[in-house]
């Protein structure tokens, strides 16, 4: 295993009163070697406290995170990994060619062909320009690519990005989910986390959902959509309630639309029939990942798997 | 440029102008407050110093100087003159090596009114001294003091003598405190420094020198106990130096190289005519 | 492990970091501005003009040199916390105990060089009123060995100060809050001998309780004593150092420093970074 999490709790004591929060409960993952996994889950839901505790910043109140089985908080586990943090600051004076050298540097890699590799980097990213620049010039969007380029510079076999497409352009995005892609081609592991599921549909194989300290849901992408399909069905004139259907009818004096799960199709198409309305078209829609992550996270609520 | 501000700068100007002025009653004012106000205690300042003690003690010390330039007329008023010296105290209290504070206290001796001030003066040039190990400067200043204001003649040759025996110090110094010594009456010790200082000196001028000193004040001992012994024979003491060759007590009057000669002088001290040793003008360096 | 190249890459970025921060050209142009005014201030003084030179220009190196330490030292490493630039640090295979070191060491390297050039701006200034303006008023025993020492040992002290101040940053993770502490410990332990001095004094200057005597004499041992590093007065006036003096203020500052850092080593090992 690349990366595993075993029983992860997280109480955090806050405050002079030492009140308590708990940030994380018995959470448990493992992420293969060569896998691209995608980590979702909702502001505050717990991301960064797991991969913070995975990179040893902070301490489990129980249970154990371990990169290729050696603990996080060791520095030598660490060594394997590259990490992207959420909106990474770099420091102000310095130019992206130093901080390249610095992460090569410590990582113990030679330097010529570090540079080589972040020459070719910066210019995939069109950083060359601002390359002697000091950062602090940089746009938020230059920023985060630095701090990208700074996760891979050093060829690590497990990358963690959190947010890695925050304040990019469509461009950027395009470039960093390339590079992902070419990591996996090169069976590196890569664990990121995101807002814009639509990158992680397209990144991953497997996807894990946080809410609330625990995970909600643990399997492939596409397992996700099962069950995920509907139909938008148009009816003709002004309708307002349909008896026995439970979705909501929207719609003006020409026509009005409903959306209903698969499974409802027949019977809601029964129930026009019995209502004597015209249907005027059925559309099957698949559902947006968005809808499935919040209907996993809303509905799931009180009932983590673990 | 528009006009209108043109206008405007020229009101704001004078709108400072006059709120300068005005300022500068208070201001003044103010100053009298402060003058008022007593001088925090030298343990305070210890206290703030810091590791800025020279810095601290050159800031005093200009107060010191400000104090006694701001003053309108030559004559200084005691409220000022407390001030300065407790200003001058304060700064040698936080860098006691520091030597322009002494001097200005030196430069006070001349305004003091009072022995009682001088001996203030005197007491922070010998503490001073006691820093100032290399310099003779600072009790040479307070041996002058002693003789020249205080009459103390024994201090003023102790004083000198310690001057006299700094490495460096200037010979003369020991000339001086064997001349104190003889006027306070005890030309021994005035002789055993001049042959200490002789013990210890190789330089052939000040070996001369010394000697000189030392021959003039063995020759003064000997007229003095000739004249304690025709005191005692006559119970009156000699009135002129030839009274103690005719009592027969000395064969005859010595002489000096140069030929000065020896006389009474009316309290019947052994003097020399015609001053040989040094004033303090020329010991001033 | 790579403990040595990594404490090095560390130091470099720091020290970097350190002096393309524009308050340090500040810093350098005011002590410029009164190396100047060293050859104005001198004329408000009669005799002893070597050693006004002496004192503002020695004086001027220290005050640079805290100003240094207290705004710019300490920020370098309260900003990491601060801005969380510190997740890129911390995240590699890079120990904690690295990371204060390298820190240490690349802000001792900021201090040390921006000390030589106000150090030598110092020198400058005090050599230009020797040889042209008031050579004869300098202390016959003066001595460039006791300007250079009095310099030296003003390192010594900064490098005691940044160690304080490293704890005091582990500490409380802020950068106002740990200036103003190590501000306050830079105060205390400069005042203290003195206190000391007061409270334990034959003559009662102060009246005190016997309990509050303990605690001077406690926070005296405890707190470090900054008075040791300064050779200002003994360069001023050329007066004459004893190597032990030298030695045994190196050792103090070198002891004092080493059990800082251990501290906020411990304290820092024991850090979570939320």
């Amino acid at each position: 295993m690349a990366i595993e999490f075993e029983n992860l709790t997280k109480v955090y004591q806050t405050g002079l009163r030492k009140k308590t929060v708990t940030a994380l409960t018995n959470f448990s993952l493992s992420v293969e070697e060569g896998e691209v996994f995608g980590f979702l889950g909702l502001n505050g839901a717990g991301k960064s406290t797991v991969i913070k505790i995975l990179l040893g910043l902070i301490r489990p109140t129980r249970g154990n995170a371990t990169i290729f089985g050696q603990p996080g908080s060791d520095p030598a586990a660490r060594h394997r990994i590259g990490f992207l943090p959420e909106n990474p600051y770099l420091y102000d004076h310095l130019n992206p060619n130093e901080l390249i050298s610095f992460a090569a540097g410590v990582a113990g890699k030679n330097h010529h062909q570090v540079i080589s590799r972040g020459r070719e980097l910066l210019e995939r990213f069109s950083l060359t320009e601002v390359m002697t620049q000091p950062v602090r010039l940089l746009s938020k969007g230059m920023t985060q690519k630095m701090g990208f380029i700074m996760a891979i510079i050093h060829d690590p076999d497990v990358i963690i990005l959190d947010e890695p497409m925050n304040g990019l352009d469509p461009l950027g995005r395009r470039i960093v989910a390339d590079i992902i892609i070419e990591l996996q081609a090169r069976s590196k592991t890569v664990f990121f986390t995101s807002h814009i599921l639509n990158d992680v549909s397209r990144l991953c194989r497997r996807v894990a959902i946080i809410h609330r300290g625990s995970l909600h849901y643990l399997g492939r992408v596409d397992e996700l959509y099962d069950g995920a399909f509907r139909y938008r069905i148009r009816l003709k004139g002004p309708v307002s309630e349909l008896t026995g259907i439970s979705a909501t009818i929207t719609g003006n004096m020409e026509s009005s639309e409903l959306l209903c799960p698969q499974e409802e199709l027949i019977p809601t198409i029964e129930q026009i029939n019995k209502a004597k309305l015209m249907i005027l078209s059925i559309e099957p829609e698949r559902e947006e990942l968005e809808d499935v992550f919040i209907r996993i996270v809303t509905e799931g609520q009180n009932e983590p798997i673990s | 440029m528009n006009w209108r501000w043109a206008i405007l700068i020229v009101i704001l100007l004078a709108v400072q102008a006059i709120s300068l002025t005005k300022l500068r009653v208070y201001y003044k004012q103010t100053e009298d407050i402060q003058r008022t106000i007593p001088l925090p205690p030298e343990n305070f300042l210890k206290l703030i110093r810091m590791e800025f003690s020279g810095l601290l003690s050159d800031v005093i010390f200009i107060q010191a100087q400000e104090t006694l330039g701001n003053r309108k007329t030559r004559e200084i008023t005691p409220e000022a003159s407390s001030l300065v010296m407790a200003l001058i105290e304060r700064t040698v209290a936080i860098d006691p090596y520091f030597l322009d504070p002494y001097y200005l206290a030196q430069a006070f001796v001349w305004y003091s009114k009072g022995p009682d001030e001088i001996r203030r003066i005197n007491q922070l040039l010998i503490t001073g001294a006691e820093y100032r190990t290399w310099d003779p400067d600072l009790l040479f200043y307070a041996g002058f003091n002693h003789y020249f204001f205080l009459r103390e003649y024994r201090r003023a040759g102790d004083l000198f003598s310690q001057a006299a025996k700094i490495h460096g110090g200037w010979a003369g110094l020991a000339g001086l405190a064997a001349k104190m010594y003889q006027r306070g009456r005890d030309t021994l010790t005035g002789i055993a420094l001049l042959k200490g200082m002789l013990l210890k000196t190789t330089d052939k001028e000040i070996r001369q020198y010394l000697e000189a000193r030392l021959d003039q004040y063995q020759k003064m001992y000997y007229l003095e106990s000739a004249a304690k012994i025709y005191q005692e024979k006559f119970l009156v003491p000699p009135r002129q130096i030839e009274e103690l060759v005719a009592a027969d007590i000395i064969p005859s009057i010595p002489v000096l190289p140069k030929g000065q000669k020896f006389y009474l002088d009316i309290q019947g001290n052994v003097d020399i005519e015609k001053e040989a040793a040094p004033k303090s003008k020329n010991t001033d360096k | 492990m790579n403990r040595f190249p990594n404490i090095y890459h560390l130091a470099v970025i720091t020290f970097k970091e350190g002096i393309r921060d524009r308050a340090l050209i500040g810093v350098f142009i005011i002590s410029l501005v009164m190396m100047v005014m060293n050859v104005a201030f001198i004329s408000f003084f009669m005799r002893d003009l070597g050693k006004v030179s002496v004192d503002l220009g020695l004086s001027t190196v220290s005050l640079a040199g805290l100003v240094l330490v207290l705004f710019i030292g300490l920020n370098l490493i309260s900003k990491d916390l601060d801005k969380k630039t510190i997740f890129l640090i911390l995240s590699r295979s890079i120990s904690r105990t690295q990371y204060l070191l390298g820190k240490f060491a690349g802000l001792m390297g900021l201090i040390i060089m921006s000390m030589a050039i106000i150090g030598l701006i110092s020198f400058l200034s005090v050599l230009l009123i020797k040889s042209f303006l008031a050579g004869v008023f300098f202390a016959k025993s003066f001595s460039w060995w006791t300007f250079f020492l009095a310099w030296g040992m003003s390192v010594v002290s900064l490098m005691t100060l940044t160690a304080v101040g490293f704890l005091f940053c582990t500490l409380t993770s802020h950068a106002f809050v740990a200036m103003v502490i190590t501000s306050m410990v830079y105060l205390i332990g400069q005042t203290l001998p003195h206190i000391q001095e007061l409270v334990l004094a034959r003559q009662q200057v102060l009246k005190v309780s016997a309990s509050l005597k303990i605690i001077i004499q406690i926070l005296y041992y405890i707190m470090p004593n900054f008075s040791l590093f300064d050779f200002k007065l003994q360069a001023a006036h050329g007066l004459p150092v004893e190597p032990g003096h030298i030695l045994w203020a190196v050792v103090y500052g070198l002891v004092y420093t080493t059990v800082c850092l251990w501290l906020a080593d411990l304290v820092f090992k024991k850090k979570e970074f939320v």
